[in-house]
C-alpha cells in the first residue's frame, strides 16, 4: 500500500502533514511506537526542508512543495520526502557529540541524529532535481522495546 | 501547546508542558519557558502530558536547562511517556537532566 501527500514548504503545513501521517497510521493499524518514530522523522525532515531548502517566495512566486510518501510492506513501513531545494545529503552531517555537561549540550544539529536513531535505515538520493530521503521502519521491532534506546529511569 | 507554571514548596517551580513539542508547539511556549527557567534555581519540568517531542522541542528544554544551570540551579524531568523518554535518551540529555517517574524522587533530587 502506498499513500502520498503534497504539501507546501511552509510552517503552517506542519500540522496538516502530522495529521495526515496519524490518519494513515491509524488506517494501517501501525503500533504506537512506529507511528511516533515516523512522526518524529517526518517532522525533522520536513521542518529542515522548510528552514533550509526553501526561502520565502518573492512576490508573484508560489510556495515550493514537497511530496511525502508512506509505503507499507509485510514487515516494514517506508517514509520518503522529496523536495526541489538545493541538493543536500543530510547523511553527510556529523552526529553531535553526546554531551557530558549542560554547557556542552548542542542547540540544534540533532535532527539527523534522531532520524538515524528512530529509523532502521536512511537512504538519500538526488534524482532528477529532487532530494529524496527515504527512511525504513521495521514493524517487528515495534513489538519489543528497542534495546539501545531503553531510557535509564532514575 | 500549553505551559502551566506552579510554585511548589521549597522554592521549586513546576513547569507543566501540555501538547506536542514540535516546531510550532515549541515556538508557542518558548518565551515563557525561557523566562520561567531564567528565574528559578529548582525547575521541575513535568512532561507527563507531552505527546510528542522533536528536536525543536529539545532545543527549548536545553535552553531552559542552561538558564537554570547558569544560576547554579537544577532541572529535572518528570514522567515523560516511553516515546518521549526515548527521544531524551537518544539526544543524550537524560544523563545531564535526570528523568524521574515519580514526584517524590524528583523533588528529592532538586533539594539534594
Amino acid at each position: 500500500m502506498t499513500e502520498s501527500l503534497t504539501a507546501r514548504c511552509t510552517l503552517d503545513e506542519l500540522a496538516r502533514v502530522s495529521e495526515w501521517v496519524d490518519a494513515i497510521a491509524a488506517q494501517w493499524g501501525l503500533p504506537t511506537q512506529t507511528t511516533f518514530a515516523i512522526q518524529l522523522c517526518c517532522e525533522e525532515v520536513f521542518s529542515n526542508i522548510i528552514r533550509h531548502g526553501h526561502p520565502e517566495p518573492r512576490a508573484g512566486e508560489t510556495d515550493a512543495v514537497a511530496r511525502i510518501v508512506l509505503a507499507q510492506s509485510a514487515d516494514s513501513v517506508s517514509l520518503t520526502l522529496e523536495d526541489q531545494g538545493p541538493a543536500f545529503d543530510p547523511l553527510t552531517v556529523q552526529a553531535p557529540a553526546m554531551p557530558s555537561t549542560i554547557g556542552e549540550m548542542q542547540i540544534g544539529g540533532l535532527g539527523i541524529h534522531l532520524i538515524r536513531k528512530f529509523s532502521q535505515s536512511v537512504h538519500y538520493q538526488h534524482r532528477e532535481g529532487f532530494n529524496c530521503l527515504t527512511m525504513r521502519f521495521d514493524l517487528s521491532r515495534s513489538a519489543q522495546a528497542s534495546g539501545s534506546l531503553s531510557p535509564a529511569m532514575a | 501547546m500549553e505551559l502551566n507554571i506552579e510554585n511548589l514548596p521549597n522554592d521549586v517551580t513546576q513547569l507543566i508542558l501540555i501538547g506536542k513539542m514540535d516546531l510550532s508547539g515549541a515556538q508557542q511556549i518558548d518565551i515563557r519557558f525561557n523566562a520561567a527557567t531564567g528565574s528559578t534555581r529548582k525547575a521541575l519540568v513535568d512532561l507527563s502530558e507531552v505527546s510528542f517531542l522533536a528536536s525543536m522541542g529539545i532545543r527549548t528544554l536545553v535552553l531552559g536547562a542552561k538558564n537554570v544551570q547558569s544560576k547554579g540551579g537544577k532541572m529535572v524531568f518528570l514522567k515523560p511517556s516511553a516515546e518521549v523518554a526515548q527521544v531524551l535518551v537518544a539526544a543524550g540529555i537524560d544523563t545531564i537532566v535526570p528523568i524521574h517517574q515519580d514526584l517524590d524522587s524528583a523533588l528529592a533530587a532538586l533539594s539534594a
